[in-house]
C-alpha cells in the first residue's frame, strides 16, 4: 500500500468523523451564534498527518432546526440550511490549512406567526492544524495536533426596507472576530481508529451590541474501516456554552450544555473521491433558559487532488 | 413579499407577516375644540377652561379571552408574557410598554402606542395604564410641564357662567390601570391576521361633582384623574 493509498484511507476514516465536525464550521446562527458540534477539520484535512502540498475541495449540506424561546410567548424557531465550501491546502507536512466558505439560508418563525428568510454568505473561517507528535516516522498509531483558527464577519448585515438592521436571529454571521483554539488526538489501531479533540472557541464583540457565546466543543469518534471504501463512524459530540450577550445585557436563553450522538457513514466509490452522510442526535440538553436544538442532518463530498 | 439586497448572493425576505395589533389613542371625542383649547360646564356649573392638556399612556397590554374556549395555558402564558417579544427589544408580544405622552387638546387624529405581534389567541381585553411620564416618554412636551406626571392641565374656571375666571391647575403623579373590554378579536391563522384597536376618551365630565370653592388641590386632582379613567372606552377598527 502506497503513501498515498494509506492517506485516503486513513482520510476516509476520518472523514467520517469530519462530516460530524463540519456541521461546528463558521456563521452559525445568530440565534446560537455557537450551535453546533464537532471538529469542523476532520472532513477537510483527515487526522492523518499530510504530505507537502496535499489539496482538498470539499463541499458539504447541512441542516438543522433551533427553537429559542418561551413557547407563546417570545419563541423563534429556526430552519436553517447551509453549505460550506472548503479548500484545504498543507504548505509543510506538519502544516495543514483549511479555507471554509458558508452559505446559509435561514427561515425563522415567530410566535405571532410571521416568517422570516434571509439568504447569503456567513461569516468565512481559517484554521490551521499543526501536528506537533507522532510515535512513528511511517504509519504512526499516535498523532497530536493542535487547531487554531479565526472566524471573520463576512456575512453582511442584512437589512429591511427601510434600513433597520433584520434581529439577530436571522442575521447569518456574528459580526465578530473569533479566534479558536484546540487540542486534538488520533489513534491509529487498524482497521480501527479513534480521534479525540476539543476546541474553545472565544467570541469578540459583534454587531450592535451583540456577542456570541463562548463555547467549549469536543468530539471523540471511533471508526471501523469495513473495507476499502466503507467505513462507518459513531462519534458523541458536545458542547459547553458561556452566556451570550444581546444589546449588552446577558442573554437568557444562552450557556448550557448539550450533547450529541452522532452515527455517520463514509464511501469512497472512486479514487480520491469521498461521500459521507450523518446526523447527529441530540441525546443530552442541559440548555439554560428556553433552548431546544434539533438533530443535524449532513452530507457531504471531498475530492483530493 | 418584501425583497431586499443588501450585498452579494444576501437578500432577505418576509414570507408571511404574521398577527399583529396596534393600538392607538384618539384625540378626545368630547367635547368640540376650538383651536388648541376647550370649554366645558361641570354638572355643578362651573365653566372650565383649558388651554394645556396632557395625559401619559404607560403601557397597554392585550389579554385573552376568559372564556371556556381559552385554554388555561394560552391563558397563563400570555397573561405573564415574559417582555422582550424578540431578543433586542422591550416589552413582548402582548404588551406594549414604551411611554407616549398624548397632547388631549389636539382637534384630530391618533397617537400610535405602538403595534403588538401576539401570538394566536382569542382576545378580549386591553389593559390600558396611565402613568408618570419619564424622560423617555415618546412626545413628552419640551417645557417640562410632563416630567414625572401623569395628568397635567391648565386654564381657568369660573364658578358660574359669566362670573370671573381663576386660574386652574390640574397635577397628578398617580398611576391606574383600566380594563377596557371589546368584542372577541380571533387572531389565528384563519382568523384576523391585523387589527387596530383604539382607546377613547370624553373629557366634559372630569371635573363633574368637583366643588371648586371646598376642594384642595389633591383632592380635585385625584377626583379629575378618576374621571379620566372613567371616561375611557375602546373600540375595534
Amino acid at each position: 500500500m502506497t503513501v498515498r493509498a494509506r492517506l485516503r484511507r486513513a482520510t476516509a476514516g476520518a472523514a467520517a468523523l469530519g462530516a460530524l465536525g463540519a456541521l461546528a464550521s463558521a456563521g452559525d446562527a445568530y440565534a446560537c451564534a455557537t450551535c453546533g458540534c464537532g471538529d469542523p477539520t476532520l472532513t477537510a484535512l483527515g487526522v492523518e498527518k499530510p504530505y507537502q502540498n496535499r489539496v482538498r475541495a470539499s463541499i458539504e449540506g447541512r441542516y438543522r432546526t433551533d427553537r429559542i424561546g418561551a413557547p407563546n410567548v417570545d419563541e423563534i424557531n429556526l430552519h436553517e440550511q447551509r453549505i460550506d465550501v472548503q479548500g484545504a491546502w498543507a504548505p509543510h507536512e506538519r502544516v495543514f490549512l483549511l479555507l471554509t466558505v458558508p452559505i446559509m439560508r435561514r427561515e425563522v418563525s415567530y410566535v405571532n406567526l410571521a416568517r422570516k428568510l434571509t439568504l447569503g454568505l456567513g461569516d468565512v473561517e481559517l484554521r490551521a492544524k499543526v501536528f506537533l507528535y507522532q510515535d512513528t516516522s511511517e504509519m504512526p498509531r499516535h498523532l497530536i495536533s493542535a487547531i487554531g483558527g479565526v472566524k471573520f464577519p463576512t456575512a453582511p448585515l442584512q437589512r429591511d426596507d427601510t434600513g433597520k438592521l433584520l434581529p439577530i436571529e436571522l442575521q447569518p454571521g456574528t459580526g465578530s472576530v473569533d479566534p479558536i483554539l484546540g487540542l486534538s488526538y488520533a489513534y491509529f489501531p487498524r482497521p480501527w481508529s479513534a480521534y479525540a479533540s476539543v476546541q474553545a472557541f472565544f467570541p469578540t464583540k459583534g454587531t450592535e451590541g451583540f456577542r456570541a457565546s463562548a463555547a467549549l466543543r469536543s468530539t471523540v469518534a471511533v471508526q471501523y474501516q469495513v473495507t476499502t471504501w466503507f467505513a462507518p463512524r459513531l462519534a458523541i459530540d458536545t458542547r459547553l456554552d458561556g452566556k451570550a450577550l444581546e444589546d449588552g445585557a446577558s442573554s437568557r436563553d444562552s450557556s448550557g450544555f448539550i450533547g450529541f450522538l452522532s452515527p455517520e457513514v463514509l464511501v469512497s466509490p472512486m479514487t480520491d473521491l469521498m461521500l459521507y452522510a450523518s446526523v447527529r442526535i441530540p441525546i443530552l440538553q442541559a440548555l439554560n433558559g428556553y433552548h431546544r436544538e434539533g438533530a443535524i442532518y449532513t452530507v457531504g463530498a471531498a475530492v483530493d487532488f | 413579499m418584501g425583497l431586499t439586497a443588501t450585498g452579494l448572493a444576501c437578500s432577505d425576505a418576509t414570507l408571511d407577516s404574521g398577527l399583529s395589533v396596534t393600538v392607538v389613542v384618539d384625540a378626545p371625542l368630547t367635547p368640540a375644540r376650538t383651536g388648541h383649547e376647550v370649554t366645558f360646564t361641570t354638572d355643578l356649573g362651573v365653566v372650565v377652561h383649558l388651554t394645556t392638556a396632557y395625559l401619559s399612556s404607560e403601557s397597554a397590554e392585550l389579554l385573552p379571552c376568559a372564556s371556556a374556549g381559552a385554554s388555561l395555558s394560552t391563558t397563563l402564558k400570555t397573561l405573564f408574557a415574559i417582555p422582550s417579544a424578540y431578543a433586542h427589544s422591550t416589552g413582548s408580544p402582548t404588551r406594549l410598554g414604551t411611554p407616549v405622552v398624548e397632547d388631549l387638546l389636539r382637534t384630530t387624529g391618533s397617537s400610535p402606542l405602538g403595534t403588538m405581534a401576539p401570538p394566536p389567541a382569542k382576545y378580549c381585553t386591553l389593559r390600558y395604564s396611565v402613568g408618570a411620564a419619564d424622560d423617555d416618554a415618546v412626545g413628552l412636551p419640551t417645557d417640562g410641564s410632563m416630567m414625572g406626571k401623569s395628568l397635567h392641565l391648565e386654564g381657568d374656571y369660573a364658578l358660574t357662567a359669566g362670573s370671573a375666571s381663576a386660574p386652574l391647575t390640574v397635577d397628578s403623579t398617580e398611576a391606574f390601570d383600566r380594563d377596557l373590554t371589546f368584542d372577541a378579536l380571533d387572531l389565528s391563522a384563519a382568523g384576523a391576521h391585523i387589527a387596530t384597536i383604539a382607546v377613547d376618551k370624553a373629557m366634559e365630565h372630569w371635573f363633574d361633582g368637583i366643588d371648586f370653592t371646598t376642594t384642595t388641590d389633591d383632592a380635585r386632582s385625584r377626583a379629575v384623574l378618576s374621571h379620566v379613567r372613567d371616561s375611557l372606552t375602546v373600540s375595534r377598527r
